[in-house]
């Protein structure tokens, strides 16, 4: 299924629609306002733009730094290949210290390796604690956003699905009474809690430690009470010095939802205490390909703010949902195809190609150029099938002489003004899904300008 | 079975790009008006609460505070204000989960997002922190640096096994962008500076 397939059960609700556009545009917003509240911001994203770049041409030094300093400080690094190598290294750990109750924190990798249907299926339960995730754990469905994983979720379908689950009284539709019933039923998963496993926003190869941020705490109180803390990381999460940390977390908070930082930026090195154990796990999976891609490799500067959904025409219409990868929208798009390219070969074509995700980007991944770089190389999938390709090509060759363009533009609008609306409406296809046809002026843009004596050159 | 980890060191090093240098530091300019201000501001963006205590006894301050004066539970870090309730015997993290306060002592504060620095330090601290209805932080007034940046510049060498920066009560916004205090963590967050 394409893309648009996928979109069209979420598009036909169009309340729906319209209120998840509302939500993420009014993010973006708050992102605006953060962003012009200070006056470096811009020199903060030509830093850490800089960095990432820096850091992405020495990652196998800078990882190499990393095991020393966090061999030394008492954690252990385990390096895996892929997702399978990922899933049983975790898994090994978890059962040679016989935890069978785990704790997760929100983490795009663990999403990526599908981490939590692995250990279900060795009867180890892990339960998601960031509250969106653990409302579309419960709901048996993936995050739809990264930063806002039940965005597309209403009040009263989470009171519902609560009621179900923890028992709480139904038609409760209040976000702080909801919240309440969560936190009770999480408190008591916390104590009785084996193991915490959380992601890294970024490792810093000079100190041998990582830094994991929440706003609910929910990372910090899982790896403040179980006695393993077992944190994944992929290979692209890397910076080289503890100073390089203030220009990311500057950046990351106010980009995702325009807070200035997020309620917990957390500094692990090492185990907390003693007795305790932490274990990183490094994953490959197909970012040190993506490394060797130039049109594609700058995606992975990305941090994970989630600026790009925010800002995106087409996700806020389409939910996070139809694009079927474990990061959707604009870098989804990007990351999706590097992945398996048949199968994300529509998600580049998911895109108006305006640009505004490149515009909010905090490290300046030139996403709508790498968009359309898929676009050329993934000619499998054509949106509009043979119809759409017939008719580019005739428009191509139509553009390349100013005299038959005019002659057929003027053409065509006389025949589309003969033809009755409805016979125009089928034959624009997909223009006019959900829209009216305009109205077809009788004279064209140059004519309009000639009559108003504008034209110049 | 081959080795994972040369496997994915010889990788990196197969699809490195040339060099790039490190880009220079940014000047991170101040920002206008007084940093304490904005450093209030930022707290209170946060849904926290700011209490000067300057000029004025910290244990007379802490035991004005809202609720401190009559929870049964408390942890703390000051010799201005008794632990109380918790057992002697308190010793594992866990052990916090009943509190309703915790007190500790912040090293900076930061003006241009209102986080504070925090060290804490024991296992046990860490949890209460996390694991009480309320936070109180206490923080010299001089601590306050203008910039994130600044204070990262000020941490000597190496931090300590963990260290973080707090900035209000938990909070969560997964149900349709409303703002909860109090996800999983504190609810409320309190800065008192000395």
């Amino acid at each position: 299924m394409s893309h648009a397939e996928r979109a069209a059960a979420f598009v036909s609700d169009a309340e729906r629609t319209t209120w998840h556009d509302a939500s993420l545009w009014g993010v973006r917003g708050k992102r605006d306002a953060a962003a012009a509240a200070l006056p470096d911001w811009e020199a903060l994203r030509a830093e850490a733009a800089g960095i990432k770049r820096h850091a992405l041409s020495r990652l196998s030094e800078l990882w190499e730094q990393f095991e020393v300093r966090a061999t030394e400080r008492g954690a252990v690094v385990h390096w895996a290949r892929d997702a399978a190598e990922h899933n049983a290294i975790v898994t090994g750990l978890l059962e040679s210290r016989g935890a069978r109750r785990v704790v997760k924190s929100k983490s795009m990798l663990t999403e990526e390796c599908g981490l939590n249907a692995h250990l279900e299926r060795r009867g180890i339960e892990v339960v998601d604690t960031d509250l969106g995730e653990r409302i579309v754990q419960l709901r048996r469905e993936p995050p739809s956003h990264i930063v806002m994983p039940a965005i597309h979720l209403q009040r009263g379908e989470i009171g519902e699905l609560f009621a179900r689950e923890m028992g709480s009284p139904p038609g409760l539709d209040d976000p702080a009474e909801l919240t309440a019933v969560a936190r009770r039923d999480m408190r008591q998963r916390f104590l009785a809690a084996e193991a915490a496993l959380t992601g890294v926003n970024f490792a810093v190869a000079e100190t041998g430690g990582f830094v994991v941020v929440t706003n609910e705490g929910n990372a910090d109180i899982g790896c403040a009470l179980a006695p393993l803390h077992i944190a994944s990381v992929g290979l692209e999460k890397i910076v080289p010095e503890r100073d390089d940390l203030p220009v990311f977390l500057s950046l990351l908070a106010r980009s995702a939802t325009g807070q200035a930082i997020t309620t917990y930026t957390s500094h692990f090195h090492g185990p907390a205490a003693a007795g305790a154990e932490l274990h990183i796990v490094v994953v490959d999976n197909g970012r040190s390909r993506l490394l060797g891609r130039e049109p594609y490799r700058e995606a992975l500067a990305c941090i994970r703010c989630g600026a790009c959904m925010n800002t995106c025409p087409v996700y806020r219409r389409s939910g996070g949902h139809s694009y079927e990868s474990s990061v959707p929208g604009p870098i989804g798009s990007v990351l999706g195809p590097a992945r398996a390219p048949e199968a994300h070969a529509s998600l580049p074509h998911a895109c108006s190609l305006c640009g505004s995700c490149a515009e909010v980007c905090p490290v300046r991944i030139p996403l709508a150029q790498q968009l359309l770089a898929w676009r050329g190389e993934l000619r499998t999938h054509r949106p509009g099938g043979r119809g759409v390709a017939l008719a580019l090509a005739v428009a191509g060759r139509l553009m390349q002489s100013a005299a038959a363009y005019e002659r057929v533009g003027g053409l065509m609008r006389g025949v589309a003004r003969a033809l009755p609306k409805p016979l125009l409406a089928r034959l624009m296809g997909a223009w006019t899904r959900g829209r009216a046809v305009p109205e077809i002026p009788d004279r064209s843009f140059r004519q309009l300008l000639d009559e108003r004596g504008e034209r110049r050159g | 079975m081959a080795d994972g980890r040369s496997a994915i060191f010889a990788a990196l090093r197969a699809a490195a790009p040339a060099a790039v240098e490190r880009p220079p530091r940014s000047a991170w300019a101040p920002l206008p008006g007084d940093r304490r201000t904005r450093f209030a501001e930022r707290v209170a963006a946060a849904g926290g609460e700011l209490v000067d205590s300057r000029g004025v006894e910290l244990a007379d301050t802490l035991r004005g505070l809202a609720g401190l004066a009559t929870a049964g539970h408390v942890w703390s870090a000051l010799p201005e204000f008794a632990s109380r309730g918790l057992g002697t015997a308190a010793q594992r993290p866990h052990d916090a989960a009943s509190l309703e306060v915790t007190l500790v002592r912040g090293e900076m504060g930061v003006s241009d997002c209102g986080a504070i620095w925090h060290e804490p330090g024991s296992p046990l601290e860490r949890a209460a922190a996390l694991l009480a209805e309320h936070l109180v932080v206490v923080l010299p007034a001089e601590r306050v640096v203008e910039r994130l940046r600044d204070a990262y510049a000020r941490m000597d060498g190496l931090p300590t096994s963990f260290g973080w920066l707090l900035c209000g009560p938990s909070k969560t916004a997964d149900i349709e962008q409303a703002l909860v205090l109090g996800a999983h963590g504190p609810r409320y967050a309190t800065v008192v500076l000395v």
